[in-house]
């Protein structure tokens, strides 16, 4: 009913734009990003706009699991910070988490609607660069999730915003230099930020400096309480896993999120404010196929098992034949929807090839991700609700390109010192460095500041960064061992 | 002797107990075995400290608001502090004490502890579909004492140290009749109390003794001046309100309120009201204070987290022993209706002093019905048990909601009509809107529903628990009542028999009909913008004659364009 909702809309504008894409002379290997992750032919997406849901966020965590391909890291928690919003996302042994228990629109005050399609599981929380510190009538104070969105925008912007924003505080703090804001093309005031950020302080009694670290204090908190979300909330430790910082506020924040969490490793990818989109170019085609069988998991026969799946199969094959794709560029795989006889609510087991090939081994996956997730496994019947038959078909993608190495050190990037507040390790003086001379197998140990168009990378004193073979920003803690 | 804590600290201690909150509140739905559980959340979550004071209480149910640290109390008067270990797990379900509403709601509370110390306890109650008793579903429109609702669990300590206490394990899978169900319940109840002890504990490890106390000092305290600085803009005042409840088997009952509003005080005196009756309904004083409170939150800050502190400002004032505060042995098993009306009592009492938060009266019902049955080809037991969605009143500026649970029931939802028809053996023929003329207003009250079940099976019995059966919803500053609510069968003859309040055996090829009722209207229905009637006979909402007739608007059939104005009008616009 929701697909059917934007249909028209969306079939529509995708109509326009191929048309005009064609008119410019771009008539192939368009394709269109969707929520699982995958993409779609513009044919497939005037069919079904509802794949389309949050995947602009999805592309991100499909980057960083290319990303950490590339470079042999597998376990990732992504952090995408924007102006409004933190979403984070977990990667584990290099699969991206997909569930079918999506809502849009929900909110404390809405109970939204269920879209039942495959997404990217992301959790979502209204912490970014714009939140707002505000304090009640009772003298409560929150960071979020109101957003001064980019009109007016946060108070240094000197477009009218009065209430301090998380932008604002971390200029206070000095992480962001006023003089190098979107790398100098525009302008923000000091002065305006400090004047916000005073109004917070000055009914708590604290000094502008303070209430600028407490700010960015509760908003580190909101993320880190979203990052667990994604990670010990389902049965995961952070200490496994990098976290791979994005958007124009991921790479400022990133580096003492780890720290909280005790994540050993930070990567802030080349071009971090604008991943996702590079993101895009990185996935392949994506379709996905359930069938609905309610069915005694240790029961059902194996031959129909391989009966019902080969349907799907069959289908996809078809699919995409029809996308020129066949054999070797075809990945199909197997999973299933899988409770407790009574449970409404299920969770999804990948499933052999060959399926019933090992039940027992299917039988005990589903018993270990649900104790997983939720600390307990049952001597109750197994249920299978749905067989899943997702298909990806391999694209021609963009090379990742390797950073020449160079002899010089980072003092080649060095552009300055100014003071910054680390918080816990206090006001000292950071080394600024320009990201884009900064050459492979370069070391810049904190404290220091790493700037680039549109982001800003926060090394603490206890942390330092080396650059890797592709230019990303790995940021370690200078005493931690890295897994 | 610390320093003053720093204010964000605070505030992140804060947010984490609501977060902790939450996730006991997922995990619940998540991995519950009944349908009432996982699809309709008719349970509710939240976090006490060590004395047993509320510090964060998750979404869930309102009826519940006062009841999670009750319970905690009434572990701590048992069973000596010292004695707690981790891994305990008490389990509650008498409906007189301890924060109990009815037999059927169980509660769960685990202790955190954290070097050996209790630091608090985390609570979960939830409706299991069966606790036994003389009926299927155990709640009945017949009990007459509290032994025909089901098995009691005086405040009993279930895991000793983690370890499970089989012989009480046993005596409630040998008395409930879907063992399967209760027992899967219980795990998922014990599993969201397991991960919240786990991340209290963290906390507490994380921040130590002095400052975690300072925070839950100032959550408490926090909240209880929201609350205050929202009383302060109520108009102080007495405001009463009197009305009838109608009992299941009897002659309908006064019920009456006195809410006294001062600058730091909200009274509410229910002296007068009638004594308890020999029929499941009644509640008990938690369910009063439950339901004063929900309106209370309702009126003064419906969006911030709660805690104890929250209710600092509201007083109960009731003597024992009525319909309102039933004594063992009353039957109680129905109290949520009971309470949906106290609810509607006080908000009755205050609506028009405070007109920019109250609306006109609701359907005041769960409307519920309760079907259980085998499959003609089976011998297992399914029972369905539902709360349902009715119509709520208008208010300044807004008609009323359309479909929405009633007030007790907080974040409830639908069963889907797609898991009725897989789970139990029933068919749905209609779910819409129940339209009619009545709620009529300045602004229109909202239409409640309409749900048929067609029954298949064998050993079928239904009844229907429904308040307003009789009365309907009340109209406000001149609006119209709403509509009443009912659950009747409709015999495969045609007849049509009332199941409100009443059970009775249905045949295959029977339909069940839940049928709520509207709200009530706010103003006068003859100041309603000619243009709003018009799109309502458009849409289907107002006839025309009632278009006409109670709102002086005469509407064009074909093109619904309004072509005449009654002189009634003109006097008032």
């Amino acid at each position: 009913m929701l697909n059917a909702y934007v249909q028209p809309v969306v079939a529509r504008y995708m109509q326009g734009l191929d048309a005009k894409l064609a008119e410019r002379g771009i008539d192939d290997g368009i394709y269109v990003m969707q929520s699982s992750g995958g993409s779609m032919t513009i044919e497939q997406s005037r069919v079904l706009p509802i794949n389309m849901v949050e995947s602009g966020p999805v592309a991100g965590v499909t980057g960083a699991a290319v990303t950490g391909e590339a470079i042999g890291r597998s376990n990732l928690i992504t952090l995408d910070i924007g102006g409004t919003t933190a979403k984070t996302s977990l990667i584990k042994a290099g699969q991206v988490e997909v569930t079918t228990d999506y809502y849009i629109e929900r909110t404390p005050t809405s109970s939204g609607y269920p879209i039942k399609v495959p997404v990217v599981d992301i959790v979502e929380i209204g912490a970014g660069g714009g939140s707002i510190a505000w304090l009640d009538e009772a003298g409560g104070l929150s960071v979020g999730p109101r957003s001064a969105g980019a009109e007016p925008g946060p108070a240094c912007y000197g477009k009218g915003g009065t209430e301090p924003t998380v932008t604002d505080a971390n200029l206070v703090v000095g992480r962001i230099d006023p003089d190098y804001f979107l790398g100098g093309q525009m302008e923000v005031s000091r002065e305006l930020a400090e004047q916000a950020v005073a109004r917070v302080g000055d009914r708590l009694g604290l000094t502008v400096e303070q209430a600028a670290l407490g700010i960015i204090r509760l908003a580190n908190a909101n993320m880190v309480n979203a990052i667990k979300l994604v990670s010990v909330r389902r049965g995961h430790d952070p200490r496994d896993f990098d976290l791979v910082a994005m958007g124009g506020g991921g790479s400022m924040h990133a580096g003492a999120l780890a720290a909280e969490l005790r994540i050993p490793r930070v990567i802030v990818p080349r071009a971090t404010s604008v991943f996702s989109a590079w993101g895009m170019l990185m996935t392949d085609l994506r379709a996905d196929w359930v069938r609905t069988k309610v069915a005694d998991a240790a029961a059902i026969r194996e031959e129909e098992l391989n009966h019902l799946f080969g349907e799907l199969e069959a289908r996809a094959a078809e699919y995409f034949h029809g996308e020129g794709l066949n054999g070797n560029g075809v990945v199909l795989t197997r999973s299933a929807d899988m409770r407790y006889q009574g449970q409404e609510h299920t969770v999804t087991v990948h499933l052999p090839a060959a399926a019933g090939s090992d039940r027992s081994a299917v039988l005990e996956a589903f018993h270990a991700a649900h104790e997983q997730l939720y600390t307990f496994r049952l001597d109750t019947g197994v249920e299978i609700v749905n067989l899943r038959l997702t298909g990806l078909g391999v694209l021609h993608k963009p090379e990742l390109r390797k950073l020449e190495t160079t002899d010089a050190d980072a003092s080649a990037a060095l552009k300055g010192r100014r003071r910054v507040h680390f918080d816990s390790e206090g006001a000292q003086e950071a080394s600024i460095y320009q990201r884009e001379l900064l050459g492979a197998a370069v070391e810049v140990p904190g404290p220091a500041i790493i700037e680039e168009t549109g982001s800003t990378t926060v090394i603490a004193p206890s942390q330092r960064v080396v650059v890797d073979d592709f230019g990303n920003l790995i940021l370690t803690m200078v005493n931690g061992t890295a897994r | 002797m610390m320093t003053s804590p720093d204010p964000f600290d605070l505030e992140i201690i804060a947010n984490s107990f609501v977060a902790i909150g939450e996730e006991m509140f997922v995990t619940t739905a998540r991995t519950s075995q009944s349908t009432i559980v996982y699809e309709v959340l008719d349970f509710s979550v939240g976090i006490t400290d060590v004395r047993g004071r509320l510090i964060t209480q998750g979404n869930g149910v309102t009826l519940f608001l006062a009841t999670l640290a009750d319970a905690v109390q009434m572990i701590l008067g048992k069973f000596p502090i010292a004695e707690i270990q981790r891994g305990d797990v008490f389990v509650l379900n008498d409906p007189y004490v301890g924060g109990g509403t009815h037999l059927s709601d169980v509660t769960i509370a685990m202790p955190a502890v954290v070097g050996g110390r209790v630091v608090g306890f985390a609570c979960n109650k939830a409706h299991w579909t069966e606790v036994g008793g003389a009926t299927a579903g155990s709640v009945s429109t017949s009990a007459t004492e509290i032994y025909q609702e089901g098995l009691q669990l005086p405040c009993l300590k279930l895991y000793d140290a983690g370890v499970p206490n089989e012989a009480v394990l046993d005596v409630i899978r040998a008395n409930v009749r879907l063992p399967d169900m209760s027992m899967g319940d219980l795990h998922a109840q014990i599993a969201s109390t397991r991960l919240a002890v786990e991340r209290v504990e963290e906390l507490f490890v994380r921040y130590g003794d002095e400052l975690m106390d300072a925070a839950i000092a100032h959550m408490m305290r926090h909240s209880a001046e929201v609350s205050r600085a929202a009383l302060r803009q109520l108009a102080p005042g007495d405001y009463e309100a009197e009305d009838t409840l109608e009992v299941a088997g009897g002659e309908p009952v006064r019920i009456c309120v006195k809410v006294t509003v001062s600058h730091d005080r909200f009274v509410c005196d229910f002296t007068g009201t009638h004594p308890a009756v020999m029929s499941p309904t009644n509640c008990t004083r938690t369910g009063l204070e439950s339901a004063t409170r929900v309106v209370f939150k309702g009126l003064v800050d419906p969006h911030s987290a709660l805690t104890e502190g929250t209710f600092d400002p509201v007083e109960v004032r009731c003597p024992d022993g009525t319909v309102f505060t039933a004594q063992r042995p009353t039957p109680v098993s129905l109290y949520w209706e009971v309470l949906a009306r106290a609810s509607d009592l006080v908000w009755h009492a205050v609506a028009e002093a405070v007109p920019d938060r109250a609306s006109a009266g609701h359907f005041a019902t769960t409307c519920a019905d309760l079907i259980s049955g085998r499959a003609e080809d089976s011998d297992e037991l399914w029972i369905l048990f539902e709360p349902n969605a009715g119509g709520w009143g208008a208010c300044e500026g807004h008609d009323g909601a359309r479909g929405l649970v009633n007030i007790c029931d907080g974040e409830t939802f639908m069963i889907p009509c797609e898991i009725v028809e897989s789970r139990y053996g029933l068919h749905v023929e209609q779910y819409a809107l129940n339209v009619s003329d009545s709620g009529a207003g300045q602004w229109r009250g909202g239409e409640g529903v309409i749900r048929d079940y067609r029954i298949r099976g064998r050993d079928v019995v239904a009844s229907g628990m429904v308040e307003r059966a009789l009365e309907p919803a009340w109209g406000a500053r001149g609006g119209c009542d709403g509509s009443v609510s009912a659950v009747e069968a409709i015999r495969a003859d045609g007849t049509v028999e009332s199941l409100s309040m009443r059970r009775a055996d249905v045949e295959s090829g029977d339909v069940v009909r839940v049928r709520s009722g509207s709200g009530g209207g706010w103003g006068d229905p003859l100041r309603r913008d000619p243009d709003a009637v018009a799109a309502d006979v458009r849409n289907g909402f107002v006839t025309l004659d009632g278009a006409r007739e109670i709102y002086g608007v005469v509407v064009d059939p074909d093109d619904f364009a309004v072509v005449e104005l009654s002189p009634r009008r003109g006097a008032r616009s």
